[in-house]
């Protein structure tokens, strides 16, 4: 199975809230659609439901255009956002309703639903009600209520954004490993880059209604093609940069020596640097920055280190290190060089 | 799949049933209000008689007027009385207030004609009132004066009505946030301080249209004045009554519709434009 | 909460105004049940002679008989067609993104809004034109009319808490338009479509302003009623009135029943 977007967008009225985008979804992967809200991630989850029409492109399944098949035609489901439970059905109900619906003997019908509440560690209370539910349980029974169906793909639209924080690690994990066990693929949609980067197999970053960036979440994490994406993880630290004839980069805290397998296209740069990728002290080969400490906060498992560099001292640079209790506490306002490999070091297209 | 044209045929088949009950039959009434009697016939010829023979005879106009009068009253009287009982009842807590407001609306759905009927024995000259009221020494006897006249009409229109002014006064006053009442009264105002300056302009646009609302009802009707009003007690209502019955001249009684229609409806876009007016 | 003696005052003020009312509004009540109950004439009330006697009279009269026939058969199928136009209306209103939505909205609220004596006598007129005798059917129209505004109020007002997701998701999962609406949004509607039913009736059995300029020569309760009362005093209307004001209140405890957990239910 492969799912194409052939340069799809959306207009509502005047307003382009997608702009044409051509994305490929493969057979059994966990993909994520990324993006701040109001970027267009559910517009896109409801394009390939079929609950809204493309105002241009084509949606096509195995090269097969969908434009003309109706929702309860496409083998997709849906998992909503507020779960969208039958409230005046039971557990057992909803799970059953999609082979209700196509008129599935009733035998057959007990064993999937069973099965699938099985699968998904729900099968002590059929009989309950989605209102009789935690949020998590109702969560799993949105989704055994599409894998009966067994569809190509499951949409998922922010389906953990309600749950709190210790119930929404568990059910990512708990996801993942469903995707996994039924092989079928997932597109998931979600604000959250933490969540992105934990379950997806691939990445598409999108920003005001366009794709930013696609690729596998390390290749996104440290290799940004874009501001905004290098900006949209964590606290990396920016720099603006200007590319020399060279090939080294000029920086307000120092020049950059060449790079190896950038091809920029802009003099103009950004230079991205991870605040856990720096070591503290001279290396050789390495960009190095001295710098003046302005305080070390201890974290449990990270020291996080603010400092400002000599070069440019009204500017702050973010250091994380793993929290090691052999390695002495900086002085506050004391000197510290801090150094990160030229490796390390992301720099992208400024077209600004 | 013709998806257009079948949302639209949909959509026609829908709209026709509102359009048929309600805008052609309207429209038919307009239409047939510049018509004409003559020697009992409906003659179709269009001219503005009917509505020139209401201005000009005082008879028709001084009925509407007064009619319009009655109806104020009517409107005040369920204010001044309702007001102060859907407050009372609004103070009250828990089930009492539920059930206090169910007991005061429960009677509009009880039969109008026997609720009006009974108001005739009440009133009557054996009825209870003057039973009443001879009992107590405020009369000598027995009157008269309490049925088949305006009185008469005004009384029993004011009692049937007055669920009408109740709830939707009880409804704003519901809608007040009860943390702004305490508010109040924390900065240190009294009740009355409280009521005229914080209850009051809040519910303020409820009971306007509520009271308006009533306006209409009044105004529309003609069994209470043929039954409680006697010879003497006419109102625009009943005149326009008659003309579907023993007066026979449905053209003028068109025509007086249209100004009754005209009447409520701006009564109607009143009472919509105060509701609107509301804060909270 | 510590009271003030003003507010004492005003409270007993106010509390003496509310028992006035209810007075005044249940009075003609209590005196219609008795009257049906003890005979009376010229003479007085005879207390001693209480019975049922009336209730049985009215069982052998015909036209009163057929005029409760009437009313039945008149208020059923009005509200049953009311009810119908009114959750299509809904549904077509609020989910297909109507043309002309407020239009249509105050096209049907129209025959509520207005005094009922506009929509009885332009009915009749209409009727009158396209020659139409007037009769059960007439009556039934002007009901239907008059009753489709309640319908479709408590019908929209469900509707619009009911999210719309549902309705994708049961899409989503392969059921057709039809399996939607018999399996997600009919039991959404149930409850609503049946006290707005109850409402409806309430308001059928009684409506006499419009009726009356579209009977023609039938009758129901009400008109029934209203020509009894014109001919005189009799104790069979008494019976008749207590028996009416019976089922109407028994219909109004229903609907109030009905309608307060539903209002408890939306914050
Ligand atoms: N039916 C609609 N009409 C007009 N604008 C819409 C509609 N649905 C969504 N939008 C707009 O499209 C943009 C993207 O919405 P959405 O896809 O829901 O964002 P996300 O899911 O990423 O938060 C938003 O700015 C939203 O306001
Ligand atoms: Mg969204």
């Amino acid at each position: 199975m492969t799912l194409y977007l052939d340069g799809v967008s959306k207009n509502y009225g005047d307003v382009e809230v997608l702009r044409p985008i051509s994305l490929e979804v493969s057979n059994g992967e966990l993909l994520t659609v990324l993006g701040p809200s109001g970027s267009g991630k559910t517009t896109i989850l409801r394009l390939i439901g079929g609950f809204i029409a493309p105002t241009c492109g084509r949606i096509l399944l195995d090269g097969k255009d969908l434009s003309t098949t109706h929702i309860s035609k496409r083998p997709f489901n849906t998992v909503f956002q507020d779960y969208a439970l039958f409230p005046h059905m039971t557990v057992e109900q909803n799970v059953g309703y999609g082979l209700m619906v196509k008129g599935c003997p009733k035998e057959k019908m007990k064993q999937v639903v069973n099965e699938a509440l099985d699968v998904v560690g729900l099968s002590d209370f059929p009989g309950r009600y989605p209102a009789e539910l935690s949020g998590g349980q109702k969560q799993r029974v949105a989704l055994a209520r599409t894998i009966v169906c067994e569809p190509q793909i499951v949409l998922l639209d922010e389906p953990l954004s309600a749950l709190d924080a210790e119930l929404r690690r568990q059910m990512q994990f708990f996801l993942k490993s469903l995707q996994r066990k039924i092989g079928t693929t997932f597109l998931f949609v979600t604000h959250d880059q933490q969540e992105a980067i934990t379950i997806s197999d691939r990445l598409v970053v999108i920003n005001h209604g366009g794709v930013e960036q696609v690729g596998t979440p390390k290749e996104i994490y440290y290799s940004p093609k874009t501001k905004f994406v290098a900006g949209f993880f964590g606290d990396n630290n920016l720099l603006d940069g200007q590319l020399t004839a060279s090939g080294s980069i000029e920086t307000p805290l120092g020049t950059i020596p060449s790079l190896q397998g950038s091809n920029l296209k802009t003099s103009k740069v950004i230079v991205a640097m991870r605040p856990e990728l720096f070591r503290i002290g001279k290396r050789e080969g390495a960009f190095n920055i001295d710098c003046q400490v302005q305080n070390m906060d201890f974290a449990g498992d990270m020291n996080f280190l603010r400092l400002s560099p000599k070069l440019d001292s009204d500017r702050t640079l973010l250091v994380k290190l793993s929290s090691d209790p052999s390695v002495p506490n900086l002085d506050v306002n004391g000197d510290a060089t801090i150094s990160i490999k030229l490796e390390d070091i992301a720099v992208l297209d400024n077209p600004r | 799949m013709n998806n257009q044209s079948t949302r639209f045929t949909i959509f026609v088949c829908i709209i026709a049933v509102p359009v048929v009950l309600v805008i052609i039959p309207i429209a038919n009434f307009f239409l047939m209000s510049f018509w004409k009697m003559e020697s009992n016939q409906i003659v179709e010829s269009a001219s503005f008689g009917n509505y020139l023979y209401f201005f000009s005879s005082p008879a028709y106009w001084g009925t509407f007027l007064s009619t319009l009068y009655l109806c104020l009253k009517v409107s005040a009287i369920g204010v001044l009385v309702g007001y102060p009982v859907a407050y009372f009842v609004w103070k009250r807590k828990g089930r009492v207030k539920y059930l206090l407001i169910l007991l005061l609306i429960l009677p509009l759905f009880m039969s109008y004609i026997v609720k009006i009927y009974t108001m005739r024995t009440i009133l009557d000259l054996s009825g209870i009132l003057n039973k009443l009221l001879v009992a107590f020494h405020i009369l000598e006897e027995p009157s008269r004066q309490f049925i088949y006249n305006q009185t008469a009409i005004l009384i029993t229109m004011a009692v049937i009505f007055l669920p009408f002014v109740i709830l939707p006064i009880f409804l704003s006053l519901e809608r007040i946030p009860k943390n702004l009442v305490t508010a109040s009264s924390d900065l240190g105002a009294g009740t009355l301080t409280t009521l005229r300056y914080v209850i009051l302009p809040l519910s303020l646009p409820g009971t306007v249209s509520g009271a308006l609302f009533t306006f209409v009802l009044a105004l529309g009707d003609f069994v209470t004045p043929q039954m409680v009003g006697g010879p003497n007690g006419f109102t625009f209502g009943r005149v326009i009554w008659s003309q579907f019955g023993l007066a026979y001249n449905w053209p003028l009684g068109a025509a007086l519709a249209v100004i009754l229609f005209a009447t409520a409806l701006m009564t109607i876009i009143a009472a919509g434009w105060a509701s609107q007016q509301r804060k909270v | 909460m510590h009271k003030t003696n003003t507010e004492h005052l005003i409270d007993v003020f106010l509390g003496l105004i509310t028992a006035g009312t209810f007075f005044v509004l249940y009075m003609p009540i209590v005196v219609n049940s008795i009257f049906s109950l003890v005979p009376s004439d010229r003479n007085g009330i005879h207390w001693g002679e209480a019975s049922f006697e009336w209730y049985w009279r009215l069982l052998e009269n015909e036209s009163v008989i057929a005029a409760i026939k009437t009313t039945l058969i008149v208020s059923v199928i009005a509200v049953a067609i009311a009810a119908i136009l009114a959750i299509i209306l809904a549904i077509y209103v609020e989910w297909e993104g109507a043309v002309f939505q407020r239009t249509i909205e105050l096209v049907v609220y129209t025959p509520f809004l207005m005094p009922p004596i506009i929509t009885g006598l332009s009915l009749l007129m209409f009727f009158d034109r396209i020659g139409i005798s007037r009769g059960e059917a007439t009556i039934i129209v002007g009901h239907t009319a008059l009753v489709l505004a309640v319908l479709y109020r408590l019908v929209l007002t469900r509707l619009r808490a009911m999210p719309h997701t549902l309705v994708e998701a049961s899409a989503d999962l392969g059921a057709t338009r039809l399996q939607t609406f018999r399996y997600v949004v009919w039991p959404q509607l149930r409850p609503a479509v049946i006290t707005g039913a109850v409402l409806a009736m309430a308001v059928s059995f009684d409506e006499t302003l419009i009726t009356v300029f579209l009977a023609g020569d039938t009758t129901t309760i009400p008109l029934r009623l209203w020509g009894m009362m014109r001919v005189g005093f009799k104790p069979e209307i008494n019976a008749l009135v207590t028996i009416v004001l019976l089922v109407s209140i028994i219909m109004a405890v229903i609907t109030a029943i009905r309608i307060k957990p539903a209002e408890g239910n939306e914050e």
